[in-house]
């Protein structure tokens, strides 16, 4: 496979306070990659030096076979980049924002709105590009955000949490487009998120913890890393009822943010004895394949979702 | 060509945004105009309607600059800046397109209120006027590229237009625009080294002739020492730019 990115233990601090630590990693072309982690856990910092807005020393990162520390311009030229802030000017018209990010970019004339046109259309915003962009819904103005950052001809497109904010139906939209970039242009598409529906459409992935890398691979072989069922339960008094599991049954279960947890590769063959057994205890029970959120608890011993506020 | 050409568009896109919010236009030139005509009618001094004029238009310019330049503060915090930055082009062009657009705005704004002039008997010539025209241009490059750095520096707008008043206003009273010259040996000083007694010298030049100029500095005065402030501030500025590395 070849890299389109090469991170070698890339480390970052504020002030006194490590943001990343030792992380490697590489990226290859035309792959979905995805960093899936808790809001500090290091993603959209490793974002910003990926877009050049923070230097990377420590450590080396290389893009496009070029030096990110000496060669910024040349890599930006190959880029978009869509900001978790919205990035657009909402005084301006659609077709105004992506005329100004061309000329950015030095593109000009019969050429720039040609391809203004062309992702216009891509992005079915071809009817409202006249439109002020504070006249759009969030969904749409995201979409003029891919538009403008598709107006380099970028062969890597790095996006953090581009969906934020935007309704379920929005949010799988936006990523139709990517996936349809991809496939299209065989373009690299490299993506923050900490919505697990979206780390599941990842080709790759890396999950980030306190800035270090937890795990790295195809979201299905992580979840089948973890192996089996997950059960979980909810109930009256979690901790004694841990214990008494774990007695009566011999079952290992974890405490998870009130919910009691077992891993087990059958672990459906423990409802009916977890039922029986503790009849008026268990308040809720829900048995699953593992999802990625399993993963991360697998890993860090805790939930993805209660870092997140 | 790239350089000038993002110059271009961010300087462009400057003045789109100050023609589609017309309140913004209506009160900078509101506040110089009823400025000027209260003092000027107010203060019992011969002919000060006539004297004040180049100040009050020069004030324009001022108001003009702070709010241009409070825009820096709402891109960076918006991520409009955040995607200009990473845009293949110079730090330096970035910084140049944008003080170029607020210095345009601000010197049509004081370029407004010459009309003024004509009912105060200002005697108006061609090379005089572009003289004018240069040095309101100029004086508004040093003060948005002040603004600029200031505004760069500064996370707060309510704070950033405090700072921008306890620094401009004081530069404007001490230009020769309110009062000609101080009995005070260190303010005498002080309005040689403040650029804004060179703006207010261009614009009085470009309105008026006769002997009672004989003690404001000649127009070339004006221009070079504006440009060496223009230079200084927009070096100022694209440093502060460029060597930083985190952008909120």
């Amino acid at each position: 496979m070849d890299d389109l990115i090469e991170v070698d233990n890339l480390a970052y601090h504020y002030g006194s306070k490590a943001a990343l630590e030792g992380l490697s990693f590489s990226v290859g072309k035309g792959e979905i990659f995805g960093f899936l982690g808790p809001n500090g856990g290091g993603k959209t910092t490793t974002f910003k030096v990926l877009s050049t807005l923070f230097s990377c020393k420590p450590g080396q990162v290389k893009m496009f076979g070029l030096d990110l520390s000496k060669d910024k311009i040349a890599i930006r030229r190959r880029m978009g980049i869509v900001f978790q802030m919205p990035a657009l000017d909402k005084q301006l018209t659609v077709r105004e924002n992506l005329e100004h990010q061309g000329h950015l970019y030095g593109i000009g004339g019969v050429e720039l709105q040609k391809r203004m046109d062309r992702d216009l259309d891509r992005l079915g915003l071809k009817d409202r590009s006249r439109d002020k962009v504070k006249t759009l819904s969030g969904g749409l103005q995201r979409r003029v955000e891919l538009a403008k950052a598709l107006l380099n001809n970028p062969e890597l497109m790095i996006l953090d949490e581009p969906s934020t904010g935007l309704d379920p139906a929005a949010r799988r939209e936006f990523w139709n487009h990517l996936e349809s970039l991809r496939k299209e242009q065989g373009m690299t598409v490299l993506v923050t998120t900490h919505y697990l529906e979206e780390a599941d459409r990842c080709d790759r992935l890396l999950i980030l913890d306190k800035g270090q890398k937890v795990a790295l691979g195809n979201p299905d072989q992580l979840k089948a890393e973890i192996g089996g069922e997950v059960l979980r339960m909810r109930a009256k008094n979690p901790e004694e009822l841990m214990k008494a599991v774990g007695e009566k049954l011999k079952v290992k279960a974890q405490l998870l943010s009130g919910f009691i947890q077992i891993e087990q590769p059958k672990a459906h063959n423990l409802v009916a004895p977890l039922l029986e057994t503790f009849p008026n205890e268990i308040l809720s029970l829900t048995i699953g394949l593992p999802t990625l959120e399993d993963v991360f608890i697998h890993k860090t011993g805790r939930r993805l979702m209660e870092e997140r506020e | 060509m790239n350089f000038w050409m993002a110059v271009y568009t961010l300087w462009k896109r400057e003045l789109v945004r100050f023609y589609r919010q017309p309140s913004w236009v209506v009160g900078s030139i509101g506040t110089a105009l009823l400025f000027w005509v209260v003092l000027g009618t107010g203060i019992p001094v011969a002919n000060y309607r006539a004297y004040f004029l180049p100040g009050a238009i020069v004030m324009s310019v001022l108001f003009s600059c702070i709010f241009t330049n409070a825009s820096v503060i709402e891109d960076r915090q918006a991520g409009f800046l955040q995607s200009v930055m990473v845009a293949p082009v110079p730090r330096a062009a970035i910084v140049m397109g944008k003080i170029m657009g607020g210095a345009t705005l601000s010197a049509l704004q004081g370029l407004i209120l010459v009309p003024a002039a004509l009912s105060v008997g200002a005697d108006i010539r061609f090379f005089p006027f572009l003289g004018l025209v240069l040095s309101l241009f100029l004086l508004s490059f040093v003060i948005n590229a002040m603004g600029f750095w200031l505004a760069w520096k500064i996370e707060s707008r309510p704070g950033f237009h405090t700072l921008m008043n306890m620094v401009l206003l004081p530069l404007w009273m001490a230009s020769g625009a309110v009062f000609a010259g101080s009995g005070s040996s260190w303010m005498s000083a002080f309005m040689k080294i403040n650029p804004f007694t060179y703006g207010v010298a261009g614009v009085r030049r470009g309105l008026f002739t006769g002997p009672d100029l004989s003690a404001v500095p000649e127009l070339s005065v004006c221009l070079a020492v504006l440009t060496g402030f223009s230079l200084f501030f927009y070096a100022l500025s694209s440093w502060a730019v460029e060597k930083t590395n985190e952008t909120r």
